[in-house]
């Protein structure tokens, strides 16, 4: 019975550990990582699964385009919803 | 036995890496899981089959299908084994045993001295070419291992042990092999072989050990380690208070890392209900260089103390001859660490620091009158452990520097180049860490330094943790598991598993 005790508190260690890891984990992921484990060179694709007419602006070109525009930085200045993204 | 010779870019040279990933690695702990599962399911006179499969399977892994090595590694073991027994069976005639002993243990620390020494005499007094060898996990501390085990057996201390399969468990033991602690036959065998029932405190506590080991290695030393690499790569670049930076950083980070590697083995032996011995006391709290090294490094300090130091007279045979054995011991201190004349050097100024620490004891008599400092007092002590600290951290960048030249520069512009002002305008911020980082860092370093007191007091901080219900502990657990995970120094560039001992 002691054994059975034991073995019950382990296992619901494990599991209120990993589920405390795994919303961490979710949390600090950059969220470009949402959609794809490789999000270098597809972060385009999030666009396709955006909410219809969530964006009010797109930008879309090299790479430039997604590291000079922070789409966080203008909704925090002006409220403007944009999505950045290249290919 | 000598160390076979392996052509350059072979297997050794990922080796080197790879053999000291060991303790922080989601597989190690995969494997100690699943070793730990089998260990309690199997009856008590198995388990230790366990532990020997273990060691032999994680010392396969390392030796990364490099034969050599492992050949090299069972050769030493089949060897001591059978000297262990024709030395014991020579007992009574003295000379043949002693010569029978010494022959031992020639050979056995052959491959260690041709592993630390050889490219050294090569490169600097022959002037030929460097060789390639092969490096055998952990054989610093297996060689002083086999050592002590003949000497205790021809001093009669203990029995050799007849099961080939125990001795190479003992041998073998997978938590301390790469970076010790090194054990005593005495102490360690029968806990490998008795097999442990499971209990729950214990295996607790170690778990925790392993949680503060994670936290000594990822949260402060590697964190210390960017600084320190960037400094000691570029000596002509950094000089004055970035040595005076460094020599700190790099005394906390060799300091945590070892103990952090120590940390882990405990922890995972622990898990088998193994006990492996502390191998620090606090050194850093030391208020003399002879109390730093009954504080650091223990059973390596224990192994030099009755296998060097009292076999040569210990401080038995006048002062000048107890001053020659201090002087011998620290030199096969640095020999040991490593090849080249730094290490040497290092050791010899452990050396001096502790015989004119005690020539100049009435000068410092002098100067207490003079300061008005009591024996014992608050204010005396704490004077003495931060020049101690000094004086260790000087030797320390000797340790840590690219050659003896570079080390005597480094040490010299401490307090030739004056250039305080590094300290408080954003020169540390460019040399790896970011404000935020080290604000982490030197937060990590009071914890560390409030845990240590507290232990210094005889608080046991795990009894503590235990005393409180489920869920505080549960929260404790893993609030410090994520904590880790969050500000653990990984990432590019960054190389969390090596630790620095376990390269030797």
């Amino acid at each position: 019975m002691k054994k059975m005790k034991v073995f019950v508190r382990f296992i619901l260690f494990l599991m209120v550990t990993l589920l405390c890891i795994g919303v961490t984990e979710k949390l600090l992921t950059p969220k470009y990582y949402y959609t794809d484990k490789w999000p270098t060179t597809t972060t385009y694709s999030d666009f396709y699964r955006l909410n219809k007419n969530s964006a009010d602006v797109l930008f879309f070109g090299s790479s430039h385009a997604v590291s000079a525009f922070n789409p966080q930085e203008l909704y925090d200045r002006y409220g403007i919803t944009s999505i950045s993204s290249f290919k | 036995m000598m160390a076979p010779v392996v052509k350059k870019g072979s297997a050794c040279c990922r080796l080197k890496k790879d053999m000291v990933m060991a303790f922080i690695s989601w597989s190690f702990y995969v494997f100690l899981a699943v070793l730990v599962i089998i260990y309690y399911i199997l009856p008590k006179h198995l388990r230790w089959y366990v532990l020997l499969t273990g060691s032999i399977l994680f010392y396969a892994k390392m030796a990364d299908k490099n034969w050599g090595i492992l050949i090299l590694f069972l050769g030493t073991a089949i060897f001591s084994f059978l000297f262990a027994i024709l030395i014991r069976m020579l007992a009574g005639c003295k000379r043949e045993a002693r010569i029978l002993f010494g022959m031992a243990v020639v050979i056995v620390i052959l491959p260690l001295l041709l592993n630390k020494e050889a490219n050294f005499i090569l490169v600097n007094w022959m002037k030929a070419e460097q060789m390639e060898m092969i490096v055998p996990l952990g054989i610093a501390f297996y060689t002083l291992q086999t050592i002590s085990y003949l000497a205790d057996i021809y001093r009669g201390r203990i029995d050799p042990q007849r099961n080939f399969l125990k001795y190479l468990l003992f041998i073998s033991f997978f938590p301390q092999i790469v970076q010790g602690p090194i054990p005593r036959y005495a102490e360690l065998s029968e806990q490998l072989y008795e097999g442990h029932d499971f209990d729950e405190t214990d295996f607790t506590k170690s778990y925790m050990l392993i949680l503060w080991g994670f936290f000594l290695k990822l949260v402060i030393a590697d964190k210390a380690g960017v600084v320190v690499d960037t400094l000691f790569k570029d000596p002509q670049a950094y000089l004055g208070a970035y040595v005076w930076l460094g020599g700190f950083l790099y005394s906390i980070q060799l300091y945590t890392d070892f103990l952090a590697c120590v940390t882990l083995a405990q922890g995972a032996a622990g898990l088998f209900g193994v006990r492996l011995t502390d191998n620090f006391n606090h050194p850093y709290f030391a208020a003399s260089v002879r109390e730093f090294w009954r504080r650091w490094h223990l059973s390596l300090s224990f192994w030099l103390r009755d296998y060097v130091y009292i076999p040569f007279g210990g401080n038995r045979r006048g002062r000048v001859r107890k001053y020659l054995n201090i002087i011998i011991t620290f030199a096969i201190s640095g020999i040991w660490h490593g090849g080249g004349y730094k290490y040497l050097v290092w050791g010899l100024m452990h050396a001096l620091y502790q015989i004119f620490g005690e020539l100049l004891m009435p000068a410092k008599q002098i100067l207490d009158r003079i300061l008005r400092l009591k024996n014992g007092s608050r204010v005396r002590r704490t004077l003495q452990t931060i020049s101690t600290f000094f004086f260790i951290m000087i030797a320390w960048i000797v340790f840590r520097a690219e050659s003896l030249r570079t080390a005597v520069t480094m040490i010299k512009s401490m307090f030739t180049v004056y250039n305080p002002w590094i300290l408080v305008n954003d020169s540390v911020f460019r040399l790896g860490l970011n404000w935020r980082e080290y604000t982490l860092l030197m937060c990590a370093i009071v914890c560390l330094a409030v845990v240590s007191a507290l232990q210094e007091k005889g608080v046991i901080i795990r009894d503590r943790i235990l005393q409180y219900s489920i869920f505080v502990r549960w929260a404790i657990y893993i609030g410090v598991m994520i904590f880790i995970m969050i500000f653990g120094t990984y990432g590019y560039g960054f190389d969390p598993q090596a630790f620095i001992y376990g390269g030797l």
